[in-house]
């Protein structure tokens, strides 16, 4: 079963490889976007003071970096690499999200109150608490053997 | 042989830019002073600046452009409105502008501008006559020496758009000049001031450097209270045209060295390479390759590989991504090889469902994950996302995430539904040996519902709440989370704000409160927009004392400041804390960071 799935999909991604490079010299997309947003963003993105909902068929408002997008923004970042990469720089979520990225979001940005990120304050205590309750939340970062280093000094 | 390379390059690019600027017609100079002002927009192109300068000038607004290098966003076309003697009258006005919808955004700051007559604070009349036409031919008139082609701001166009006396005097003919002139010329004269800060093509190379220093006190294996000095250096490096596509390359790595040598990270990384890799893109396309070390994001697969990476689009309505190589999460000597991809389609922008495959071979199994996600919006007031995320090898679901956004006017409703099966979820041969192993025997499904209500129309006030509801299978106990937010936003980027939070859990040991207030002050006592102060205070409660201690509190205070026209800031942070795990916990971070 596995074995069979695992060559489905080698067939169809090379197929797909090759349809995708074909593709490149025979059309251009319409559902597409430049590279750079056209205009400079403030401190929070907020598409619908400019743009009409929806006008052009883009949906602008998945993208309104709302109070609470800092804690919010994974399903809309998920696949969405391009868009975000229109006003951040190239892997901007890597400066939270690496596994290993040495000092965590909140020192790296020291000073910046007004983002929200996780660890601030007395983290080392409440983690205990979150962490029973959805340790699935601590596994997206740490769940790595580099990343789960940060654990060891207390869980062994 | 770089550094050669380089100097070629450079030569090369003054050459070019001698030429551009030599070729243009009639250049005349223009003395700059510092002064405050009022940015309200800015642009990749030219042109559209253009258009915006007309735009406010029909309004009877006057309006510079300056081309500058932004740090981490490369060269833009930016509009000034105004200058003035205090930030206040600056804020002020540019109130004014927005309540007659003559603008939308606005950053207060200080720049260098032409040296014409200060800006009063007195808001424009509305929608008078454009002065543009007037106006430029008197400053042209008024400044008529040739540029040094070797100058460093260069004057690209044939007209001031700045009024001598402000915009509440214009001059009375103007509308007559609009008539007369026409639109090619108008587009040409109205252009404003424009002032190069230097080459475009400069923006093809970045460097983003973080050097943080901290100083606090900790056991170790040595030592009691040692004191630990780590110095941390982040470097970014990017090399390639970001608006023209084509190949470019990034990498961004960190080393860290304790000045003091006190053991407490002898168990821990010095260094890693977080992403290095060649990419090719170009705009308007989906098409993307990339090789190299890098993250691949895309439906229900969050992997570090290195490898490669291919994105392509199929008619409008698919596109595709296929990746292959050896993760880079785990250690060395331990990397599995992993393949996978995404298909997407989208009918429409606003209509997209994609499945993603992963497969990662271990030392005796296979490990096969694959999923859906989807992203639907209809109209401006509902959006609705989510993903599921199957494992092949366990035949369990790991995961259900789903969100909805309603919104009304600056109201949105945003409910949320999560599941997740640790069987499923933490089963996973490549993280072995973490402390989340011993989770996948609990068998344990947990149901996190709830959602945010959160409102933007009292501006400048934001407010949000949230709720949460945790269900578990197994241990049958159930908890709930408060949380809100209100945050003031001030004119220039400043915010004051505050935070309560509550997870109360059945048991008291799994409940707290938590309270937050904090504020980051931009420009304080109006100093300069390029300073800031900022501070942080936050108490947490403990319903049962840990290590016989029931609450705790941390405080900060930070300063900062740009320096080399914002190619270089400096911050420095003092904090302290008491909580069960310390008494007394003090900490200074200081940090120097220099963009290219």
């Amino acid at each position: 079963m596995l074995t069979t799935m695992r060559n489905i999909t080698i067939i169809a991604s090379l197929s797909l490889l090759i349809w995708g490079v074909l593709a490149q010299t025979a059309w251009t997309e319409g559902y597409s976007l430049p590279l750079k947003h056209p205009q400079e963003q403030g401190q929070l993105a907020r598409c619908s003071e400019c743009h009409e909902s929806e006008a052009g068929g883009f949906p602008y408002q998945r993208y309104e970096h709302t109070p609470l997008f800092g804690e919010d923004h994974r399903l809309t970042a998920n696949g969405s690499q391009r868009v975000c990469e229109m006003c951040h720089r190239p892997n901007f979520c890597s400066d939270c999200h690496s596994p290993g990225a040495g000092l965590k979001p909140s020192l790296k940005n020291h000073g910046d109150t007004r983002r929200l990120m996780p660890h601030r304050g007395d983290y080392r205590t409440r983690h205990r608490i979150e962490g029973r309750l959805n340790p699935v939340k601590c596994f997206r970062c740490h769940g790595r053997p580099k990343t789960s280093k940060t654990c060891k000094p207390c869980h062994g | 042989m770089n550094i050669r390379i380089l100097s070629f390059h450079r030569i090369t690019l003054l050459l070019t830019f001698i030429f551009v600027s030599s070729s243009l017609a009639e250049p005349v100079s223009i003395d700059e002073i510092e002064a405050i002002t009022i940015q309200v927009s800015a642009f990749r192109e030219r042109q559209e600046a253009e258009n915006e300068v007309m735009r406010l000038s029909a309004s009877g607004v006057d309006a510079v452009i300056r081309h500058e290098a932004v740090a981490k966003k490369g060269m833009w076309y930016r509009v000034y409105v105004g200058r003035f003697e205090k930030a206040a009258q600056a804020h002020a006005y540019a109130e004014t502008l927005k309540d007659q919808n003559i603008i939308t955004w606005s950053w207060v700051k200080t720049s260098s501008l032409p040296d014409v007559t200060v800006q009063s604070s007195t808001p424009p009349p509305e929608r008078k006559p454009a002065p543009v036409m007037v106006i430029a031919a008197a400053q042209a008139e008024k400044v008529p020496s040739p540029t040094s082609a070797t100058q460093a701001n260069v004057e690209l166009a044939t007209s001031v758009a700045q009024s001598t006396d402000g915009p509440t005097n214009p001059p009375t003919s103007s509308s007559s000049q609009w008539t007369e002139v026409g639109l090619e010329k108008i587009v040409q004269q109205s252009s404003g001031t424009l002032i190069e800060d230097e080459p475009e093509a400069a923006k093809n190379f970045e460097i983003h450097s973080q050097t943080t220093l901290r100083a606090f006190n900790r056991d170790t294996s040595e030592n009691e209270d040692h004191l630990v000095l780590p110095i941390y250096q982040y470097l970014q490096i990017g090399y390639g045209n970001s608006e023209q596509g084509g190949w470019s390359m990034q990498a961004y790595g960190w080393g860290r060295s304790d000045l003091v040598d006190s053991a407490y990270f002898e168990d821990d990384n010095d260094a890693e390479f977080l992403y290095a890799y060649l990419d090719y893109r170009k705009p308007y396309s989906d098409f993307n390759l990339r090789i190299g070390r890098q993250n691949i994001l895309t439906g229900v697969v969050n992997e570090n590989l290195d490898g490669l990476k291919v994105g392509f689009g199929l008619w409008e309505t698919f596109s595709a991504t296929v990746f292959g190589g050896v993760t880079a999460t785990t250690e060395e000597s331990s990397s599995n090889a992993t393949y996978g991809g995404r298909l997407a389609i989208h009918p429409q922008p606003h209509y997209e469902i994609g499945l993603a495959y992963q497969s990662t071979d271990l030392e005796d199994e296979t490990e096969q994950k694959a999923g859906l996600d989807m992203a639907f919006s209809w109209s401006h007031w509902l959006i609705f996302q989510g993903l599921s995320s199957y494992r092949l090898d366990t035949e369990g679901w790991r995961e259900h995430s789903y969100s909805a956004s309603l919104r009304y006017n600056d109201l949105s409703l945003e409910p949320s539904f999560q599941f997740f099966s640790y069987q499923d979820y933490f089963d996973t041969a490549k993280q072995k040996n973490t402390l989340f192993q011993f989770l996948e025997d609990s068998d344990e499904l947990v149901t996190i519902i709830g959602g945010s209500l959160q409102y933007q129309g009292l501006t400048p006030v934001r407010v949000a709440t949230r709720v949460n509801q945790y269900t578990y299978d197994v241990r049958e106990e159930n908890a709930d989370y408060f949380a809100g937010l209100l945050s003031v936003d001030m004119p220039g980027g400043s915010q004051i704000g505050v935070e309560a939070g509550r997870m109360d859990g059945e048991t008291d040991d799994n409940t707290y409160t938590l309270y937050r207030a904090h504020f980051y002050w931009n420009d304080p006592f109006g100093i300069a927009e390029s300073t800031f102060i900022s501070a942080d205070g936050i108490l947490q409660f403990y319903d049962e004392p840990v290590f016989g201690k029931d609450s705790a509190e941390n405080y900060s205070i930070s300063a900062g400041m740009s320096l080399l026209d914002n190619a270089m800031e400096v911050k420095l942070t003092g904090s302290f804390s008491q909580d069960p795990y310390f008494d007394e916990d003090v900490e200074g971070i200081f940090t120097l960071l220099y963009n290219y």
